[in-house]
């Protein structure tokens, strides 16, 4: 019997449900269960800023010190949020991508040979939205649905962003 | 060439016309990715080329408005000095501080440090230089970025007319209006802090889910950790704070607001070079070089529309639709200079209303003038918040990826934008209208 590979992604807010979830696959796939876990620096936000300064007549990049400090800023974020899922999914492969999430998410999949997709419906980062109906699925999530060549497992819930780097 | 070949009026007022509008087309699409000043110092120099303006009438024009363009470069220049003393990170860090761990609490302090740094430093220090040390912030937070990075954007054009200074279009528009501090600011507080208000609860409303809960300060850094040097940081403080008063004594007497920040920013070159922070690479990528090219063949085109009366015609167009009240004045005006910002931008979208109400001089009561001219600062000001980069042409290119699968953040940006500029756009004419004297 070959391993089940399983992609988790990670939204920053959502590893413990991620967990939860895993803790109840395990005992179906035991030793063949191989988790990778997955984030993806979202790469539209720096588009947008430099939309901006095109539209006040200035070359689209920003000055390389800034675009370090925030290049930094980002790298070092998601290292943390790869490590807290970590704490939740012991010796789960780290994966870090940039780009549109969904796209990465469903390109990381390919490549790392996923035979699962675990993802939330809606991350609440992104707004929540209720818990059912068409709206209940992000966009992130419907574009994987859509594009994934393998199974892909919604999960629902309600998460609570108070603990977003809370301490 | 056709100086030395005279020419029919209507055939030049035809040709002139041709290439104003193909220079105005060119700046909306872009096509080929060109550059905005290329696009309009190639009509320009058209127009030259073809005799349709005299060199010498060119000329003038050009240095008419040697306020704008000094200006301009006293504005960009005391933010960039501004940028690489530390002072926009430390701000960002002490109104994150000043929270209290609360990201709904950041954001409106986002939006007032916004409002405060457009209000001094113009839209472009807001927009250019704060984003990003609030996008590089709200990440090692780990909040949600987007909602405060389009906190940022609109905020930097929402509080861009409190002060003649907030915004170079204002400069540009009164560059053809002598409107005293007193009226400017009678007419264009209320509307400013009205928008202000709108938008912020608009913000808050939009992104009640995303922006809730508390964020570990731990994760802040120091506010001295932004400082590179605190001498220089003190010494850019006391002078921003000097050139802020300048400002507002400058506007009041009528005093060129070029020779301000030109002055303000040669004090900066002084401390930067008396603490070894002077680099002169980092303070040339802040100045963007092609807005004077642009500036420059935007002036030369209206300046020749000008001279064939079709500036004229526009402005009695504005007039009729006006229905000659103040109310369709200010409507009128507003809605103007907001559709055409985003149909165009808003520099030439300034320029072109300027000169059409300029030469409607005396034929306007003092104040129907008035209703236009606060409508125009307010409209153009405004009204690029309505789309990302203030050109429906990219909206519509963005709608077109949205068709193919592609998400995009513009999109994002238009659906904000579409909820809450028009809201603003509205309460805001009409509280100039009330305003207005009787």
């Amino acid at each position: 019997m070959s391993a089940m590979r399983v992609l988790c992604c990670l939204d920053g807010v959502n590893a413990e449900v991620l967990g939860q979830a895993l803790a109840r696959l395990w005992p179906l796939a035991g030793d063949q269960l191989r988790v990778g876990l997955l984030y993806v620096i979202d790469t539209r936000p720096l588009g947008e800023l430099e939309r901006r300064r095109e539209r006040f007549l200035r070359p689209p990049h920003l000055p390389p010190v800034r675009q370090e400090q925030l290049r930094q800023a980002e790298r070092e974020a998601a290292q943390e949020i790869l490590q807290e899922g970590a704490r939740y999914v012991g010796g789960a492969e780290l994966l870090q991508r940039e780009g549109r999430a969904e796209e990465e998410i469903v390109r990381c999949a390919r490549e790392w040979g996923a035979s699962l997709i675990m993802l939330c419906a809606r991350s609440p980062r992104n707004g929540g939205g209720p818990e059912q109906g068409p709206a209940s699925v992000g966009r992130v999530a419907r574009f994987v649905l859509d594009h994934a060549g393998c199974p892909v497992l919604l999960l629902r819930g309600r998460f609570s962003v108070e603990t977003t780097g809370a301490s | 060439m056709f100086l030395l070949f005279p020419l029919p009026a209507l055939t030049r007022t035809l040709l002139t016309a041709l290439i104003a509008l193909l220079t105005l087309v060119g700046i909306m699409t872009r096509p080929f990715r060109w550059n905005e000043a290329l696009i309009a110092l190639s009509g320009a120099a058209l127009l030259l080329l073809l005799g349709l303006i005299s060199p010498l009438a060119a000329l003038q024009t050009l240095l008419g408005d040697w306020n704008v363009f000094l200006f301009f470069l006293g504005m960009m220049a005391l933010s960039a000095f501004a940028d690489q003393a530390g002072l926009f990170d430390w701000l960002a860090i002490v109104a994150a501080r000043l929270a209290r761990r609360k990201a709904r609490l950041l954001l409106l302090n986002v939006f007032l440090l916004g409002s405060l740094i457009s209000m001094v430093l113009s839209n472009d220090a807001t927009a250019l230089i704060l984003t990003p040390v609030v996008y590089t912030l709200v990440t090692r937070l780990r909040l949600p970025v987007i909602p405060f990075l389009f906190a940022c954007t609109f905020i930097a054009d929402t509080a861009s007319f409190l002060l003649p200074v907030s915004n170079p279009i204002n400069i540009l528009v009164l560059s053809r209006f002598q409107l005293d501090l007193w009226t400017f600011v009678r007419l264009l507080w209320l509307p400013a802090l009205a928008a202000i208000a709108i938008n912020i609860g608009v913000f808050f409303w939009l992104y009640r889910r995303q922006v809730r809960g508390s964020f570990d300060p731990k994760r802040l850094p120091s506010a001295q950790e932004a400082v590179k040097e605190p001498g220089y940081f003190r010494y850019c403080c006391l002078v921003l704070g000097a050139v802020g008063v300048a400002y507002v004594v400058a506007s009041a007497s009528g005093f060129p607001l070029s020779c301000v920040a030109l002055a303000g920013a040669a004090l900066l070159l002084v401390g930067a070079l008396r603490w070894r922070q002077f680099r002169p690479r980092a303070l040339a990528g802040h100045i963007s070089w092609s807005l004077f090219g642009f500036i420059a063949g935007m002036f030369v085109i209206v300046q020749a529309v000008e001279g064939t009366g079709l500036t004229r015609l526009f402005g009695e167009l504005l007039l009729h639709l006006s229905g000659g009240s103040a109310l369709g004045a200010v409507l009128v005006g507003t809605l103007g200079a907001a559709l055409g910002t985003n149909l165009i931008n808003n520099v030439p979208m300034a320029v072109v209303l300027s000169a059409s109400l300029q030469a409607l001089h005396g034929q306007l009561s003092p104040t129907r003038e008035l209703a236009f001219v606060a409508a125009t600062i307010f409209g153009c000001d405004l009204g690029p918040n309505l789309t990302t980069v203030g050109s429906l042409a990219t909206v519509l290119w963005l709608l077109i990826l949205r068709q193919r699968q592609l998400d995009v953040s513009g999109l994002d940006y238009f659906k904000v934008g579409i909820l809450v500029t028009p809201l603003m756009l509205l309460v805001g004419a009409v509280l100039i209208w009330l305003l207005l004297p009787t």
